[in-house]
């Protein structure tokens, strides 16, 4: 498989594998930052969870788009280029919600409450 | 071993249409008799054996279910001490987890998914036979514990410290360790079989969206499977380490630490719930169609809710820890993905209503079950936001709340569509179909039943009625909500006892069924009613997601493949285009010696750590004789 169509195909399901890395990456930095959180001003554990709801709903918008510019060779390709991008862009934004929540809760939060 | 029944390299396309079958069945064919039962590779074999086990293992869990009940309908009873009631208990829930639920899902695929992506067996046919024997001892061991007063009382999950060498005597946790070992081993045997078989044995055409929903499912839950029971069997090795050789993994005064068990555990636990609950979802979307007499409504949508269910569900886990003292903002994550898993759960639900609303259904016994999930599981889905709330769970922990919960979603979303899964595929299985009179009977016995019996224990847990009580007093407020839930539950088993009745009945006088009953669009269909050993005479090809509505006078097929041997066609993983013809490996009786050697070595190492040297010396003979080529045509490959 050449690396253009790697990229692609990478991108049309960038949706959900990217968005879903983002939301793991941040579950772990919800149990790390607290400790920060508390002994600082700054909601950092806030900050990273905005920050990953807005790369969330990127990634959601590049499933999206890639799969327009998406050669479409045959009947089967094009049904896979729809599935990606119809869950990537989907999925992408289950994630951002739960992204968003998070960071809600992390502004309601101090991170010093046990 | 008989020869080929062709000259080597014979094509099936060389043989004509009506003597293709006698010579398929004369290469993929089982030994009759107790022989055949023990070497048999076929995914249709095995899987039966699967279920029927399992259901079994359902029956037995369910009369420890039963004696629970009878215990708790009098305040102060004494059918039971504490100590038997603790092992009931923890038999009840590691019997109806470990050796029910989930191998009773990865057993409907074992049979179905080879079927429905139009191959010839399960990949890895020989890991499959193997995973069916370990199960089994897994089962066996935990049974004959039990029945020898050794069966585990520590909880179907085990906490450490109670579980560990400190507190847990004698061999009961050991036991529980083990199982576990055993009913992993065999479940990830299985995922990997079903993730091959998905990935490259699709029938050419069949591109990734056109895969059945139940396919899907099965999918999502196999990585689920492969990603989430590594944990628990680490979680359960270290433990019987502890217990047996001294390590402190779980002793805090040693530098070991008590809540690594519960994360490791729940770590694993919480995507259990969706390894149950995944299968379930794809068997529903998957039945609706023919019922509701048009194709499922939002497949991407239901695709994508498959897939998205299955990652949220490894950020939940510390959801069943919400008091065990981590800060409070690392919990609120987990309230935030507990509560955003109930999306896509919601998208399907939307889907399947909307399937119905638009189609013109049908109400036979699967439908009746599917309806029944529908109305059972969005109430377990409600109680489950509300417990994902850190205060509400603060209170409700460790009560009767969470037991009426958790049946709500465990029975309502993977027992009910399991239940309607064994009405709609039995005449694949048997060639003869269930009683609809029964069926019905047995649905309305066990919905009204379930909900007289589980609703109230969430008051009773609202009253503040503990989990895990062998008894209570008198002047607590609890004794009348208990003896109702305890004459409620004779409606339910007296629902299953009538499903088990129709089952065995239909099996035997059930009326002939027909290849296609209900008009269903999937390929296991395609076949007849039961398949034969090959499955299918010359694999199907397909050109749409619901092949026998769109192909319905003649299913088009490839040709090729080589009658004198064991052959599959694989497929590209994404356009499922012809790639190869690959042998199948034939019938053999070393999966069982495996099997054993390993079962030996795991027991054994219960007792003594030297069983893990002494007892590979056997498990690697049993491999290599496993591997060693057997001059079969197959060996060519």
């Amino acid at each position: 498989m050449s690396t253009s169509r790697l990229l692609t195909r990478l991108s049309i399901w960038a949706g959900l594998w990217f968005a879903a890395f983002i939301w793991a990456v941040n579950m772990q930095l919800g149990q790390i930052l607290p400790y920060t959180d508390c002994g600082s001003q700054l909601h950092w554990s806030a900050i990273t969870s905005f920050f990953g709801a807005a790369l969330a709903m990127a990634a959601g918008l590049v499933s999206w788009l890639a799969a327009r510019n998406a050669t479409r060779d045959s009947d089967a390709a094009q049904g896979n280029t729809d599935l990606g991008r119809t869950v990537g862009a989907l999925s992408a934004s289950i994630f951002t919600f739960a992204l968003l929540m998070q960071g809600v809760a992390a502004i309601v939060l101090t991170g010093c409450e046990k | 071993m008989n020869g080929p029944p062709t000259a080597p390299d014979t094509r099936d396309a060389d043989i004509e249409r009506t003597r293709l079958p006698s010579v398929l069945a004369e290469t993929w064919k089982t030994p009759v008799g107790f022989w055949g039962a023990l070497v048999t590779v076929d995914h249709k074999i095995i899987g039966r054996r699967y279920i029927f086990t399992a259901f079994v293992f359902l029956a037995i869990g369910g009369v420890l279910a039963a004696l629970m009940r009878i215990q708790l309908a009098q305040p102060e009873a004494r059918l039971f001490g504490p100590d038997r009631y603790n092992q009931i208990f923890t038999m009840h829930g590691a019997n109806m987890m470990f050796l029910f639920a989930v191998p009773v899902m990865e057993a409907v695929a074992v049979y179905l998914v080879p079927l429905m992506v139009g191959t010839r067996n399960i990949a890895f046919p020989r890991l499959n036979a193997f995973s069916y024997w370990i199960y089994l001892a897994g089962g066996v061991l935990l049974w004959t514990a039990f029945a020898l007063d050794m069966g585990p009382d520590v909880g179907w999950f085990a906490y450490v410290p109670l579980s560990g060498p400190q507190y847990g005597a004698g061999k009961r946790a050991d036991i529980w360790a083990q199982m576990i070992t055993f009913t992993e081993l065999s479940a990830l045997a299985v995922a990997v079989e079903l993730v091959v078989t998905i990935f490259k044995q699709r029938a050419p055409g069949m591109t990734l969206d056109r895969i059945p929903v139940f396919v899907w499912a099965m999918l999502v839950t196999s990585f689920l499977v492969i990603m989430a029971m590594p944990a628990i069997m680490i979680a359960s090795t270290s433990l019987i380490l502890d217990r047996l050789v001294g390590t402190h993994f779980f002793n805090p005064a040693e530098g070991g630490d008590a809540l690594l068990w519960q994360h490791l555990f729940w770590f694993f636990g919480h995507p259990e719930v969706y390894i149950i609950f995944l299968p379930a979802a794809g068997m529903v979307s998957t039945m609706i169609e023919p019922f509701a007499r048009r194709p499922a409504f939002g497949y991407l949508g239901l695709v994508m809710a498959l897939i998205a269910t299955g990652i949220l569900a490894f950020g939940l886990w510390v959801h069943h820890m919400f008091v065990a003292g981590l800060p409070r903002l690392g919990d609120s994550f987990f309230t935030a993905s507990s509560m955003a898993i109930a999306v896509p759960a919601g998208i399907q639900i939307f889907c399947w209503l909307a399937t119905l609303w638009d189609g013109r259904p049908v109400f036979k016994t699967p439908l009746l079950f599917i309806i029944g999930f529908v109305v059972t599981f969005v109430i377990g889905g409600l109680t489950g936001v509300m417990v994902a709330s850190v205060p509400f769970d603060t209170q409700v922990h460790d009560t009767y709340f969470v037991v009426a919960h958790f049946h709500y979603v465990l029975i309502g979303g993977a027992v009910f569509p399991l239940l309607g899964a064994v009405h709609y595929w039995f005449p694949k299985l048997t060639g003869r179909m269930m009683s609809e009179r029964l069926g019905q009977w047995s649905f309305w016995l066990i919905i009204v039943g379930f909900n007289a019996t589980f609703f109230p224990m969430h008051i009773l847990g609202l009253e503040g009625m503990p989990r895990r009580i062998y008894t209570y007093q008198p002047d607590l407020p609890w004794h009348g909500l208990n003896l109702f839930i305890s004459l409620s539950a004779v409606i339910l088993i007296a629902g299953f006892l009538l499903f088990f009745i129709n089952a065995i009945r239909s099996a035997h006088f059930g009326e002939v069924a027909p290849d296609n009953p209900w008009d269903a669009p999937t390929l296991e269909w395609a076949s007849t009613s039961p398949p034969p050993s090959y499955n299918f005479a010359m694999i199907p090809v397909v050109s749409s997601l619901h092949p026998l509505w769109d192909d319905r006078e003649t299913l088009p097929v490839a040709a090729g493949l080589r009658t004198d041997r064991r052959e599959l066609v694989v497929t590209t993983l994404a356009g499922a285009e012809p790639q190869a013809r690959e042998a199948s490996p034939r019938n053999s009786i070393w999966p069982l010696w495996a099997a054993i050697a390993t079962t030996i070595m795991l027991i054994w190492s219960i007792f003594s750590p030297w069983a893990v040297i002494w007892g590979s010396i056997p498990v690697a003979v049993a491999l290599i004789g496993w591997f060693w080529p057997k001059g079969t045509p197959e060996d060519e490959s």
